[in-house]
């Protein structure tokens, strides 16, 4: 195999080389923009006949009701209650081995004075956390948030 | 356990490794509350040693603040500043935004990484 090309003949090699290739490829090429055409009118006359079911059949042909955002319902803590129990901690300093969302709400006294929803206070002391007036010490088993009030 | 932003923060780490002092990451891990070591704590403090809040004595192999680190940690309760940026109007807020950035970028490079951690944290919802 000890052959030896010009440059015009390695030229013309590759170019018989490529060639089918070539035309193969303009081939696929062709196929696929006659499907993307054949698509498009079939999704064209989808939408006709849709149109024209629903018209006859709206419940099963009409349009959907959108979902409901996942947010939707969610309640929402608000500046005040992350206030009050910012005080709270401030004014009663839990010990020093941490607290946690349910450790809080089972105590009257803080329930009463936040008046917080029990749905929004893990969201209060994440955004106490963010605040960095709370520092997030361990995670408790189970995967409860404890927290310390930074000193 | 995987130890990332979204659950503790840079400063949360940093606060429990002034709190233990120098602290093998095993150590410090079931300090968080992980029932078994694995190599999450150990990547994370990786990246916080790369970025210059802590540092890993070769010999001893225990974690502990780099003086940075240190300085960031005591730094935190300036309890007189955080009432007075309370207090201002959210306008205001923008040109303290604006000296944050450029802090953030004239700043030393630890104080830099740990703005823009803060600010993913803090915006990540």
């Amino acid at each position: 195999m000890d052959q030896h090309y010009s440059t015009e003949a390695l030229e013309r090699r590759l170019a018989e080389l490529t060639e089918p290739l070539a035309f193969e490829l303009r081939s696929i090429e062709e196929n696929i923009a006659n499907r993307e055409e054949e698509l498009a009118e079939l999704k064209a006359v989808r939408q006709r006949v849709i149109g024209v079911l629903a018209k006859i059949d709206p419940d099963l042909y009409g349009p959907k009701p959108k979902a409901k955002a996942k947010t939707e319902g969610k309640q929402t803590v608000t500046p005040e209650e992350i206030k009050n129990v910012r005080t709270w901690l401030e004014e009663h300093p839990p010990n020093g081995d941490g607290f946690w969302a349910a450790s809080l709400m089972e105590n009257k006294e803080f329930r009463e004075y936040t008046r917080i929803r029990s749905g929004v206070i893990m969201q209060a002391l994440a955004e106490l956390h963010e605040q960095s007036f709370l520092t997030l010490d361990r995670m408790g088993r189970g995967g409860s948030r404890i927290y310390k009030v930074v000193a | 356990m995987a130890f990332s932003m979204r659950e503790f923060r840079d400063l949360d780490l940093m606060l429990k490794l002034k709190e233990a002092g120098p602290i093998p990451s095993k150590e410090l891990a079931a300090e968080c509350g992980a029932d078994e070591f694995g190599s999450h704590l150990g990547r994370r403090l990786g990246w916080m040693n790369r970025y210059g809040m802590v540092e890993r004595d070769p010999k001893t192999k225990l974690w502990s603040l780099t003086e940075a680190g240190g300085r960031v940690v005591w730094a935190k309760k300036r309890a007189a500043l955080m009432d007075e940026l309370e207090a201002l109007p959210a306008e205001e807020l923008i040109e303290v935004m604006a000296a944050i950035t450029a802090r953030y970028r004239l700043g030393d490079p630890m104080t830099a990484v740990m703005l823009r951690r803060e600010f993913i944290f803090g915006t990540r919802r």
